[in-house]
């Protein structure tokens, strides 16, 4: 897996052919790396001016993290080794930032395509609380 | 929460509209067909729950600070360097 760590190295790009829930109709995102907010990343869109989301290697919230992949999803994504991982964090006015482990969003560099994976029947919260992260009393 | 028994095969009405049969059920997981009209989207609730989520990211709007303070405790759970 490519570092998520240190320098930051290149932008990204990559193709999402079902965009994301709720953003199906923006098919583009970058993710770019930022040094003084490693390991967290951004995953801007390339199609909406201002929308980005806030993400998290999925391997740093849960290590343990069962990751299945719909039917049909593995094709999307294309073949390769090196899938990254990450939760889309949430930031509300107030209160503890948040994670969205019921949906990651898996990225495949090789192939520059991505998507939004829900698991559906898990047990995973779509809000799990971040203790310790910005704005956390 | 209104609650029903239904088995295999049998069907709950909802309104004039929607019916909801039961055509499988398998250890813990029941599959359901639903016949409803086209203008009513018919969505797993996890499904919803992401759109909603993604919604309330892309609206969040984290400082520089924020953003500092996230990635230091990630780096704390991680055991890495802050």
């Amino acid at each position: 897996m490519p570092a998520m760590h240190g320098a930051a190295p290149a932008p990204l790009d990559f193709e999402f052919p079902l965009g994301l829930p709720a953003f199906e109709h923006l098919r583009r995102f970058r993710l770019v790396r930022q040094e003084e907010f490693s390991p967290l990343v951004l995953l801007e869109s390339g199609e909406r001016a201002g929308l980005r989301f806030v993400c998290a290697p999925l391997e740093l919230l849960d290590p343990q993290y069962q990751l299945e992949l719909q039917p049909g999803e593995a094709g999307l994504l294309g073949a390769g080794d090196g899938l990254l991982k990450l939760v889309v964090l949430t930031f509300p006015e107030e209160g503890c930032p948040t994670a969205n482990l019921l949906a990651p969003v898996v990225l495949n560099p090789a192939t520059g395509r991505g998507l939004q994976t829900v698991q559906a029947g898990s047990s995973y919260s779509p809000c799990q609380a971040l203790r310790g992260g910005g704005g956390c009393s | 929460m209104f609650v029903i028994r239904r088995k295999a095969g049998e069907s709950v009405r909802i309104g004039e509209t929607i019916h909801v049969t039961v055509l499988e059920v398998s250890g813990s997981r029941v599959k359901l067909g639903f016949t409803a009209p086209a203008e009513l989207a018919v969505v797993r609730h996890e499904l919803l729950q992401a759109r909603e989520q993604n919604v309330a990211a892309a609206r969040s709007t984290p400082s520089g600070m924020d953003l500092q303070a996230c990635a230091s405790a990630l780096l704390r759970r991680s055991g890495g360097p802050e």
